[in-house]
């Protein structure tokens, strides 16, 4: 099977799991974003420790998050049986406590409880390239799934706390290739694939002669047009997860929305969230721009978890600033269902026993949990929700920028949580409408269901309405 | 008199009150002040969809009930530790204020009678006192031992929580000082209480003074057991604003209070 090698080269090891560090940017790449943001980062390594120090110390100050959790987190553990890092791997670095005791530390050294006392009250003694390397090793295996500031008594967010210090460590050059990667081509093609326009448009025409075969209607996709709305596909979902594209295309045919796609933003992805909030915010004003171009009144965002995060928090506020309203395609499909104006029929998804597991970003701050479960009983005949869901649903394992291949022994560990709620509850078919969830679930789906003997199938929810449409 | 019992019982107090009151202020100003959020808004406590009506119940049953602490794959002796130790320490702290107002004037001003004044402390600051400790006992336990949790999938994962190794000398401090507290707390309400009724008296008499601004130790001088008591107080009092124990505080300035999240409107 495809990673095969990295299962070789990198075992898994319960209980230390420091052989899993992302691949790093080179220094070109790294510059290349710098000067994106308008960042000059520091060279030595003596200056890299200075400013890593300096700027944590500052966003101890001012970022609440960061405040709160040195200031807060009384060590009670109960985020560690809640992080599904911590849970499959074992290894206490691994884990929001162990994280924020990482930075904590450094914290710590600089003031006077850490200056009379050291490693007593937790200081660290010694910061040096080494100790950022640990750093970046154990913030970047983080999900960023947000399940431990929903346990935390307190509610302190380790996950937007692992933003920060990844930030911080952009700002000194160390970044994940995988992440880094895909913000540039973000940056140069508006979209995370490098998919040109000319691929975007042949993508398009062969989509729609598929739908014509399989649902006997020619549909007329405008491309950089001026339309009602914008409708922002993942780019994966351009070859990946062709069946969800369709299910847009058919959609908004049948519920009569004008709509355009555009090649400048073939994407609804924001991997900004995973490096620094600069990249995030300059991301963001990209999809603000083109709906502008457009002339467009409202913005769809596709199946994605961190791009509806991203969205629904930074691009709909700054979209709303010229009288544009952004929404889930979910919303729209209820909206039609409601209305009358789409018909579904459930049986053309079969008798399969389908398995709606809520995607990170969708349950945990987006207020999306009750829409794909309304959808499915329209579109599905049986399906069940697993033990773990809404807010306490399972990350798929490859958020965060998990996505990359050097990882993936370990992210397969991390999926056993909610591959096993699947079997658990006799699920044939999971469905995780989330762009990362179904490219996570393509890398690790195979050595699950060989180690498992099972033959579990996932797919986004709106490949499941294609199906259930009725023209 | 020693001139030292008079600084220590006489207007040490004082300073230890100033330095609560302004050390508690200094970091919610702090807390107030960081108002970065990494340039997204968040839902720290799940509070999205809420107005300021759920908005309070929530933050009050987080504070008062602890609810999010017990249920499936959580370690339930923290809830019931935490429990039973704050609401013992609250209902103790209540009490403390019978001992502040002297006897005469619960009589005069609230109608509490000295015998009726005398079973109440005996009997719900004993009980309240006991809860407390067997809390305190429950958290240091776990914290020295350390917990598992299962948790049931296919596969059971038992999941070790490390505590010793999460653990710092603020943390040990902190539980340490308040195990002293409350066991000469207690050996005094339910050892010497019954056998003197009217130790209470002796106590609130220098309470008293302190609150009327004419501080008169003398009355504490032949009880070392207080003066333990009340001088690992005040160390606790004075240490509070400056470590974790502000956490209760925490609430009411968590992100999501003061910036709640943005709503889509459906076209």
């Amino acid at each position: 099977m495809s990673f095969d090698r990295v299962f070789k080269e990198r075992p898994f090891k319960w209980g230390n799991v420091s052989n899993f560090m992302h691949f790093m940017a080179d220094e070109k790449l790294v510059s290349r974003l710098h000067e994106k943001i308008g960042h000059k980062q520091p060279m030595t390594d003596e200056e890299k420790v200075r400013y890593f120090k300096q700027r944590l110390l500052e966003e101890y100050e001012n970022n609440k998050n960061v405040k709160m959790a040195v200031d807060v987190c009384v060590h009670c553990g109960l985020c560690l049986p809640a992080c599904p890092t911590y849970i499959a791997s074992g290894d206490p670095y691994n884990s929001p406590v162990g994280r924020a005791d990482l930075i904590r530390a450094v914290i710590k050294s600089e003031k006077i409880s850490g200056k009379l006392f050291g490693k007593a009250v937790g200081a660290v003694k010694k910061i040096d390239m080494e100790y950022l390397k640990k750093v970046y090793t154990y913030y970047w295996l983080c999900l960023i799934c947000r399940r431990c500031g929903y346990a935390c008594p307190f509610g302190v967010d380790q996950a937007d706390v692992t933003r920060t210090v990844r930030a911080i460590l952009y700002e000194i050059g160390m970044a994940s290739r995988f992440t880094a990667l895909t913000v540039d081509a973000h940056w140069k093609s508006g979209n995370n694939m490098n998919l040109t326009p000319g691929a975007v448009k042949s993508i398009i025409d062969f989509v729609v002669k598929e739908i014509k075969q399989e649902k006997g209607v020619e549909l007329k996709v405008k491309i950089d047009e001026p339309a009602y709305a914008l409708l922002l596909p993942s780019s994966a979902d351009y070859f990946m997860n062709m069946e969800t594209l369709k299910g847009y295309l058919l959609f908004l045919y049948a519920a009569g929305i004008d709509y355009t796609l555009s090649t400048k933003a073939a994407e609804t992805a924001n991997f900004g969230l995973f490096l620094h909030p600069k990249h995030l915010q300059g991301l963001a004003e990209k999809y603000v721009s083109i709906a502008r171009e457009l002339g467009v009144k409202l913005v769809i965002a596709g199946e994605c978890g961190h791009a509806w995060r991203a969205h629904k928090n930074y691009t709909l506020p700054r979209l709303r600033e010229y009288g544009i309203e952004l929404v889930h395609i979910h919303h729209l499909v209820i909206k039609a269902i409601k209305e009358g104006k789409i018909k579904l029929n459930p049986e053309a998804n079969g008798d399969i026993v389908y398995m709606y597991q809520d995607p990170c970003q969708y349950a945990r701050g987006g207020d999306l949990t009750e829409e794909p479960r309304f959808i499915l009983n329209h579109v599905a005949k049986k399906w069940v929700d697993p033990e773990h869901n809404r807010s306490w649903t399972w990350c798929c394992g490859g958020q965060g920028g998990n996505l990359t291949d050097e990882v993936v022994p370990l992210v397969a560990q991390y999926a056993r949580l909610w591959y096993e709620e699947a079997l658990k509850a006799d699920a044939q078919w999971v469905i995780r409408p989330c762009s990362i969830c179904k490219a996570q679930l393509s890398h690790v789906v195979p050595y699950l269901n060989k180690w498992y003997n099972k033959e579990l199938k996932y797919s986004g929810l709106m490949d499941l309405v294609y199906r259930a449409l009725v023209i | 008199m020693n001139p030292l019992y008079i600084a220590l019982y006489g207007y040490l107090p004082y300073i230890v009150v100033l330095i609560f009151v302004v050390g508690v202020i200094y970091r919610i100003v702090m807390w107030v002040n960081a108002k970065g959020l990494v340039g997204l808004y968040n839902a720290n406590v799940c509070l999205y969809r809420d107005g300021w009506g759920t908005t309070t119940i929530e933050v009050l049953k987080r504070i008062f009930i602890f609810y999010t602490l017990p249920g499936r794959d959580k370690d339930q002796s923290l809830f019931i530790g935490s429990f039973l130790f704050h609401w013992g320490i609250w209902i103790a702290l209540i009490g403390h204020l019978g001992i502040i107002i002297p006897g005469k004037y619960l009589e005069s001003w609230f109608g509490l009678s000295p015998s009726l004044h005398h079973a109440i402390a005996l009997y719900v600051g004993g009980t309240a006192g006991t809860i407390a400790l067997v809390g305190l006992l429950i958290l240091i336990i776990r914290r020295i031992t350390g917990r598992t949790v299962t948790i049931k999938l296919v596969n059971e994962y038992k999941v070790r929580i490390p505590l010793t190794m999460l653990s710092f000398l603020d943390d040990y401090f902190a539980v340490a000082i308040l195990l002293a507290i409350i066991v000469l707390g207690l050996s005094q309400t339910l050892g010497i209480t019954p056998t003197n009724p009217m130790y209470i008296d002796e106590i609130s008499n220098w309470m008293w003074s302190l609150v009327t601004f004419h501080p008169n130790v003398s009355t504490i001088v032949a009880d070392p057991l207080l003066q333990v008591h009340a001088l690992l107080a005040m160390i606790f009092i004075a240490y509070f604003p400056w470590s974790k124990m502000m956490h209760p505080f925490s609430f009411l300035f968590m992100p999501t209070i003061a910036r709640p999240a943005i709503k889509v409107k459906s076209p």
